[in-house]
Parts: C-alpha cells; structure tokens; sequence
C-alpha cells in the first residue's frame, strides 16, 4: 500500500482543520486534494522512483510537497533548510536529484545548481490547473521507498537511511497504539519535518484525523505558551533542550495550566532525571512518555508507559507494538540484568538500509536486526536504560552533530595542529561542544576565528561553544588523540 | 533617564556581529534575523542572556514573542522601552 492512501485512508473527507493557526490554515479534505494533484502532476511528468529534495520550514508548501512526492511513487529527501552548501552539494550527487521543492526565500540563499526548482508559486499554478490528470495506481510493494533521511555520520558525511512505505505504515500505527491517539487530539509542532520525529508527529495525526498547530519558534517562549492553551493542544512533543528551556527559562510554565493538555512526549536523547521529576511534579496530571528511537527505525523504538515513570525512572522502557528490542552481549545474546550490552532491533519500522553504502548497511543490519550503536543495561522487569553511545555523535539541542566534521573544518585551518571536539553538559541545549585546539602559534588564532572560520563553513549549531587553545597534543598509547 | 537608542543600537550590531560571524555589511537595522537564517535558536538563547548582561533586563515569557526580536530594529526598541521603564 503506498504510505499516502493509508495516511489518508480514514481521513481524506474530513472537513476539520489538519493545520490550525496561528498562522495559514487546511483542512484534511483540502490537504487531500491538493497533494493528490501535485502528486498526478509529478507522476505525469517526472514518473517514478526520482529523488526529490525538499528544504523548507513547516508549512503547508511542506507538507502538500512531501505528501505529494511520496504519493506519486517518488522519493522524498527532506533537508534541514540550514544545510551547508558543501552538505547540500554532497547529498545532491549521491542521490542524483534533478528536482527539488524548496520556498523562493531559500532558493535565493542555496545554489541548486541545475535543479528544477519548484517554490510556492510554482505548485500553487499546479494545484490550481484544471487540466485532468492520469489515474496513479496505489499498489505498491511494502519495500518501495518512501523517503531518504540524512543524519550526520560518524565519518562526519551524511549518510542516507532509506524508508519504505511499510516502514511508515508500521511505524506510524505503533505509535498511535501507545500513545491512544484520536482524532479529537491536537498536537503542537516545534520539531522540524525534516527530523524523523516531527515527520512521526504528521504522519500520526493524518492517520488518526487529528490536528496540529504549526510553531516554527519554540524559543519565543510566550508564543509557544499561548499557542498550547489558544488551540487547546492535546499533546506537546519535544527533546530534552525543549523541556531543559520551558523548566529553566522560562517565567511562566510552570505555574500557567494547561488544562487540555493530555500528554507530553521526550525523545531525542536522554533527559537528566531532575528534569523530569520537576516537570511531573509540576504537571502532575499531563501524562510524560519517555520515548527512545532512531532515524534508522523511522523513528520510534521504545515508550515508557507514563504509570510506570515515577518507579521507573531514568528508563527509556520497553519496545513498543510491532517492534523487538534486545540488549546484547558483542555475541548477540541477550545481556543479564544489570550489564551493558548494545540496543538491537526487528520489526517492520527497521530500514531499508543507507543509500548506497552497502558497508555500511552490513555493519548495521545483521541477520535481520538492527545494531544501534546505543549502549544499555536492563532491569529484572525488562526495561531498558541508556547508558552511552558507541557511535561517536553528539546531541546538541537534540540535533545530531558529528565531532569529526567540526574537528575536519578546524583542522583546515593553517595554524591549526589538532583539534578535538567534545561534547559537555549544557542545562540548555542537553549537551554542547568543547573544541581543545592545538596551535602552532598562540599569537596568530584566537577563539574568536576560530569561531569565525567555523561559523563560515559550518550551520550556526554546529560551531562549539567552548573553545580552548594548547600549544601541546594529548596523544594516547594507540597514537590516537585523546577524546574524553 | 535613558540609554541612547544610538547606543543599544550599537551594542546589538556589535552582539550580532561577534555570535554569528555575518558580515555586518550584509545587515540592515530591519533584516529579519531568523528568517534570513542569521540567528537560530541557540544563537537566541545566548541573545537573551547578553540582554540580561548588558541592559538588566530580564525578558519574561510575556516579551518572547518575535515581534520584539525579529530585527535589529525590534530588539533596540525592545531594549529602548523595557530600559526606559526600568531607568526613569
């Protein structure tokens, strides 16, 4: 079944809102039809199996765009619209694309090179061209591709998960299994669509008919608090910097009421303990889902049921419907209680694998289970607790950022003789990075070029915070500099 | 008494300047800060804290809202008015 019509399947009639204000607005039946003819019109002219890029904020030209490339038997690549040039250029040939969908704003600022662009303009005159259309078929075997996410790579390239339709089919009804979505449910957006968590957010609420406000600035936190209480919002979901901030600088969330607040959700790295005491201390009747997952999993893998938090705390819980978890030994068997072993995982939501790089998919997918490089320990009951990373990413304010890819950029530096990126606590952004750059000549750099230089080549995000300059390298004995 | 518009003006550029490592050439006292991508919601936070540092003013949830911090502009008149209410 092609992931479109099941997202649809109950839904496409409905008259109410799918996007509610404060900005435009849409609703399903809308939402629909417009993605339905963009879709005909991309099957008529560009056929099947193409990757198409797609760079824009969450907006509705987002959404139509992306529902409308999976619908017409396309590959949606979704990217964040801070991408480097030099990112950008790399996933543009390796997926050979030849369209992409992205706002005039951005098409201004990125160069597409020989792209096809289609902006806002451009699929408005689609949509609103009368002309008949060829009739889409809507089978589809469960292993076609849906879409390809990039996340940043150990090696510090991104690398490509591919997800098949029935990767999001799967997916998408476990979590509203779990977390007993309705269509009376209105969930508000400030994870990016191009994030496999906030794509879990739309596909979810298409599914069950429900609703979502759209807030593209989380930090203006005065927004985000009349938003949630304006829209009776039913559901919040964010990563721990989300929760970090609303708890921490923010003056007035924990006293306000949120009175048709049902249910939080946390994914995206692990929330300090402390963290979520005070927040179901504070809202002792909003129901807190600790979620863990991967991109490599569409998104979700695990869901601590909310009753069980307060004993269970710390926990990322167990693994959610449809799906098998295992925390195992470097043999594959099941660890005892209490030791560390690494995550691995089966079920129909696993992907297909990383776009062109079957080296990299074998080290990942292995006699049917994927190995997620995340390190835990479980309890007598089952439950699961993170404990580190085996891959070398950090998490900063949820996004992942690979140490080599900075360490590469300062190393590019004339006067720089090594460079190591670490990542420390931050109580904001979850985790921050520490640069401790070796230089040849202390007179010559100082943190403010390095800086510099970084935020030249590099998303705002990911230039480190801290940044220490020596004059000598720390090596250890297998010649490798030292990572704390 | 208050500070010179000129000042915060000023001091703001200076802020933006030194975080986000943008030409200020390519900045206009009406560029939109996060729509041109030149500030994320890290850079933000950090902005928050320099405005506590520099001016004392501690912005409450009431005054995160973009009207006051899409620009240049809108942040020194922010900082203008929360200034002149708390100086006088």
């Amino acid at each position: 079944m092609n992931a479109f019509n099941y997202l649809f399947e109950n839904t496409s009639l409905l008259e109410k809102n799918f996007i509610l204000g404060p900005g435009e607005t849409i609703s399903l039946r809308e939402l629909y039809t417009r993605s339905l003819k963009l879709a005909d019109y991309l099957s008529a002219n560009y056929g099947q199996n193409q990757n198409i890029l797609l760079l824009a904020p969450n907006s509705i030209f987002f959404v139509v765009a992306y529902l409308a490339i999976i619908k017409s038997g396309n590959v949606v690549v979704p990217l964040n619209p801070e991408i480097e040039q030099g990112n950008l250029d790399f996933i543009k040939d390796k997926c050979l694309s030849k369209l992409t969908f992205t706002t005039t704003h951005l098409a201004k600022r990125i160069d597409f090179t020989n792209d096809r662009i289609f902006d806002e303009e451009m699929v408005r005159r689609i949509i609103s061209d009368n002309s008949t259309s060829i009739i889409m078929t809507d089978v589809m075997p469960s292993g076609q591709l849906a879409e390809i996410i990039f996340t940043s790579g150990s090696t510090g390239e991104p690398k490509g998960v591919m997800i098949s339709h029935g990767n999001l089919i799967a997916n998408t009804g476990s979590i509203i299994e779990y977390l007993g979505l309705r269509q009376e449910d209105t969930m508000l957006v400030v994870l990016p669509f191009y994030y496999c968590y906030g794509l879990s957010l739309l596909h979810t609420h298409l599914r069950v008919g429900g609703s979502i406000v759209l807030n593209n600035m989380f930090i203006m936190l005065g927004g985000v608090i009349n938003d949630l209480k304006r829209f009776k919002c039913t559901g919040f979901a964010g990563v721990p910097s989300h929760f970090q901030i609303l708890l921490r600088k923010s003056d007035s969330f924990r006293s306000t009421r949120f009175p048709d607040l049902r249910y939080v959700t946390q994914a995206g790295g692990k929330l300090h303990n402390a963290f979520i005491s005070e927040f179901i201390n504070a809202f002792p009747d909003i129901r807190f889902f600790v979620m863990y997952g991967q991109t490599e999993a569409t998104a979700r893998l695990s869901w601590l049921p909310p009753e069980r938090l307060p004993e269970k705390i710390g926990s990322c819980g167990k693994a959610i419907p449809g799906v098998e978890l295992k925390v195992a030994d470097e043999h594959g068997n099941p660890v005892k209680p209490g030791e560390t072993g690494e995550i691995l995982a089966r079920g129909e939501n696993i992907m297909q694998g990383y776009y062109k790089d079957p080296e990299l998919t074998g080290l990942t997918l292995k006699k049917g289970w994927l190995y997620t490089g995340d390190l835990a320990t479980v309890d007598d009951e089952g439950f699961i607790y993170l404990t580190a990373r085996k891959k070398e990413i950090f998490k900063i304010g949820g996004r992942r950022v690979s140490p080599k890819e900075i360490e590469e950029v300062i190393m590019l530096m004339p006067q720089v003789i090594d460079c190591t990126i670490d990542a420390v606590f931050d109580e904001i952004l979850g985790e921050s990075m520490k640069a401790t750059v070796v230089i040849r000549d202390t007179a010559a750099v100082t943190v403010d070029t390095i800086k510099s230089w970084c935020a030249a080549r590099l998303a705002l995000y990911k230039v480190p915070q801290i940044i220490e300059l020596k004059d000598r390298i720390s090596i250890s004995a297998t010649g490798k500099t030292l990572r704390k | 008494m208050t500070i010179d518009k000129t000042l915060i003006e000023r001091k703001v550029v200076e802020y933006i300047g030194k975080n986000t490592h943008i030409d200020l050439q390519m900045l206009t006292p009406q560029t939109l800060l996060f729509k041109e991508g030149i500030f994320d919601s890290m850079a933000f936070v950090l902005l928050i804290d320099f405005i506590e540092e520099t001016f004392g003013i501690k912005p409450g949830d009431e005054d995160l809202v973009e009207e006051n911090f899409e620009s240049i502009d809108s942040i020194t008149r922010y900082i203008g008015k929360k200034t002149e209410i708390d100086v006088t």
